[in-house]
C-alpha cells in the first residue's frame, strides 16, 4: 500500500507549567478522516495537549509531524522552543483550531472573519475567497449573518461562524477546543449537528469535550486522560461502553 | 480682508507651521508611544528597562528644558560626531540642526513617553483570545498586530491619543523660542511692533480653537470606525 502522508503525529508530548508537569508522555496518530475525541476531567491536561498540536503551548519533550513536516526544535535558556516560526505558522495554517470561546475577531464582521487568514495567510484572491466563505456559511446556516459582527449574534451562531472560519483554510486536521462548553444547552444541538456533518464528509478532527454521546457517535477512536497519562484508548465502544478502570467507569457514570 | 497691519499672510504661514510642526511631531509620538508600549510589556529586562527609563526621564523634566537641551545639545553632539568622521574616516561633513527638526523630535520624544503609557493600558484591553485566534490561524506576529491588535487597541487608545493630541497641538507654541516661526512668535513679534496685543493674539487664539475643533470632529469619525463591532445595542446573547 503506497503511504499516504498521514495528517498529524503527536510522539511523547511532555509539558510542564513550573513544578507541575501537566502532559506526561502522550502520543497520538490522526490518520485520513479519523476523528480522535480526547476526554478526561479538567486538569488532566486534554486542552493543553491539543493546544500542543499547533503550539500554542510550547511541548517540552516529543515530536510532532504534520503531513510528513516534522516540527523544529532548538533549545534554550528558558526551555525549548521552535527552530523555526515560519515553519510553525505554515503548520497552524493546516490546522485550523476552534475554541472554547469562539474567538471570532470582534472587529470583523462574520464574512471579514471568514476570509480573513485564506486572504492574508494563504494569499487567496479575495473574490475567490469571498465566494467560498459565502458557500461556507451557508453550509452552517449562518448566509444571512454575513454582515453581522459577532456581538450581535448569538454563542452558538458565533461558533458555527468559527467553525466557519476553520473551513475556510482547508484544514488538514482541525482542533476542536470543548466547542459546546460554553453554550446555553439549547445552543449545543445546532453546533455539534455541524461537527457531525464534518465528519461524515471524512474531515480529520481531534476533538476535547464533555459531550459523551456526542463522542460515541462520530469517534473513531476515544482518548481518556488522566492527570497527564493517556489511561484508556481505542474505539468508543469499548472505552465508553466498556471501561477498564474504575477511574473511568466512574467519569462516565455521574452524568450518563 | 485678514491684512492685520501687513502681519495676516505671515501669521498664515505660522500656523502652517504649527499644523505640520504639529502632525508630524504626533507621528513620530506614536510611532514612539508604540515601541515604548511593547518595551515596557517585554519580558526581556534590559528592553523593559530601556522603556521605563525614557518615559522616566520624559516625564520628569520640563517640556522647554528637554527641547533647549536637543536644539542646543543636539549641536553639539553632532558636531562631536561629524569631527570623529572626519578625523577617524577623513568624512567631511556639517550637519546642522534645524530648529523644525529640532521640534519635531523634542515634542515627538515627549509625547512619546504619554502616548506609551496610553498604548500600554491599550495592549492590555485587547482580549488574549483575539491575538491567540490570529496566531492560531498562521498569521506572523506583525501580520497579527496589524490586523487584530491594532485595530482593537484603537478602540481602547483613542480618547487617550486625542488628549494627548490637544496638549501636543498647545506645546508646539514652544518651539517659537528655539527660533522657529510658527505662528506664536509672529505674533509675538507683530505685538512687539505695534503693540497691539489683542489685534493679534486673538487669531492666534482662533486658530488654535480652529485646529482643535477639526481634532475633535475627526476624533470622532475614528472613534466610530474603531467602535464598529461593539455597538451598544449588541450585548452579549447566547
Amino acid at each position: 500500500m503506497a503511504a499516504t502522508p498521514i495528517p498529524l503525529e503527536a510522539k511523547g508530548i511532555k509539558k510542564r507549567f513550573g513544578d507541575h508537569e501537566v502532559l506526561k508522555g502522550i502520543s497520538l496518530q490522526a490518520q485520513k478522516g479519523d476523528v480522535i475525541t480526547l476526554i478526561g476531567a479538567s486538569g488532566s491536561g486534554k486542552s493543553t495537549f491539543l493546544r500542543c498540536m499547533n503550539l500554542l503551548e510550547q511541548p517540552d519533550e516529543g515530536e510532532l509531524i504534520v503531513h510528513n513536516e516534522t516540527i523544529g526544535f532548538r533549545a534554550t535558556k528558558h526551555g525549548r522552543e521552535p527552530a523555526d516560526w515560519k515553519q510553525v505558522e505554515r503548520i497552524r495554517a493546516k490546522l485550523s483550531m476552534v475554541f472554547q470561546n469562539f474567538n471570532l475577531w470582534s472587529h470583523m464582521t462574520l464574512l471579514e472573519n471568514v476570509i480573513e487568514a485564506p486572504v492574508n495567510v494563504l494569499k487567496k484572491p479575495k473574490k475567490q475567497a469571498i465566494e467560498e466563505a459565502r458557500a461556507l456559511l451557508d453550509r452552517v446556516g449562518l448566509l444571512d449573518r454575513a454582515d453581522y459582527f459577532p456581538t450581535q449574534m448569538s454563542g452558538g451562531q458565533q461558533q458555527r461562524g468559527a467553525i466557519a472560519r476553520a473551513l475556510a483554510m482547508d484544514p488538514e486536521v482541525m482542533l476542536f477546543d470543548e466547542p459546546t462548553s460554553a453554550l446555553d444547552p439549547e445552543l449545543v444541538g445546532d453546533v455539534l449537528k455541524v461537527m457531525r456533518d464534518l465528519a461524515d464528509e471524512g474531515r480529520t478532527m481531534i476533538l476535547v469535550t464533555h459531550e459523551i454521546a456526542f463522542a460515541r457517535d462520530v469517534s473513531s477512536q476515544v482518548i481518556y486522560l488522566h492527570q497527564g497519562v493517556v489511561e484508556e484508548v481505542g474505539a468508543p465502544a469499548d472505552v465508553l461502553d466498556n471501561p477498564r478502570s474504575e477511574r473511568l467507569r466512574q467519569f462516565l457514570a455521574p452524568k450518563h | 480682508m485678514i491684512d492685520l497691519q501687513g502681519y495676516g499672510p505671515r501669521l498664515l504661514e505660522g500656523a502652517l507651521v504649527t499644523v505640520e510642526l504639529a502632525v508630524l511631531s504626533l507621528i513620530l509620538a506614536v510611532i514612539l508611544g508604540l515601541l515604548t508600549a511593547s518595551a515596557k510589556l517585554s519580558r526581556n529586562r534590559l528592553i523593559h528597562g530601556i522603556g521605563t527609563l525614557y518615559t522616566t526621564l520624559v516625564r520628569g523634566v520640563p517640556d522647554l528644558v528637554l527641547m533647549m537641551l536637543l536644539f542646543y545639545g543636539g549641536q553639539i553632539g553632532i558636531n562631536m560626531l561629524t569631527d570623529q568622521l572626519y578625523y577617524a574616516f577623513d568624512i567631511d561633513i556639517f550637519i546642522n540642526v534645524d530648529a523644525f527638526v529640532a521640534g519635531v523630535i523634542t515634542i515627538g520624544l515627549i509625547f512619546g513617553a504619554y502616548m506609551g503609557e496610553t498604548f500600554r493600558g491599550a495592549f492590555q484591553s485587547v482580549e488574549e483570545g483575539q491575538m491567540e485566534a490570529a496566531r492560531a490561524y498562521g498569521m506572523s506576529p506583525l501580520l497579527a498586530f496589524r490586523r487584530v491588535r491594532f485595530p482593537l487597541m484603537m478602540r481602547h487608545a483613542l480618547p487617550g491619543i486625542g488628549n494627548n493630541w490637544m496638549v501636543l497641538l498647545k506645546t508646539t507654541a514652544l518651539v517659537s523660542i528655539i527660533g522657529l516661526t510658527d505662528m506664536v512668535r509672529v505674533a509675538a513679534e507683530a505685538t512687539k511692533a505695534t503693540h497691539e496685543p489683542f489685534l493679534f493674539m486673538i487669531p492666534v487664539a482662533l486658530i488654535y480653537l480652529l485646529i482643535a475643533t477639526l481634532s475633535e470632529w475627526g476624533f470622532a469619525k475614528l472613534t466610530k470606525r474603531y467602535n464598529t463591532g461593539f455597538g451598544e445595542s449588541s450585548e452579549w446573547n447566547n
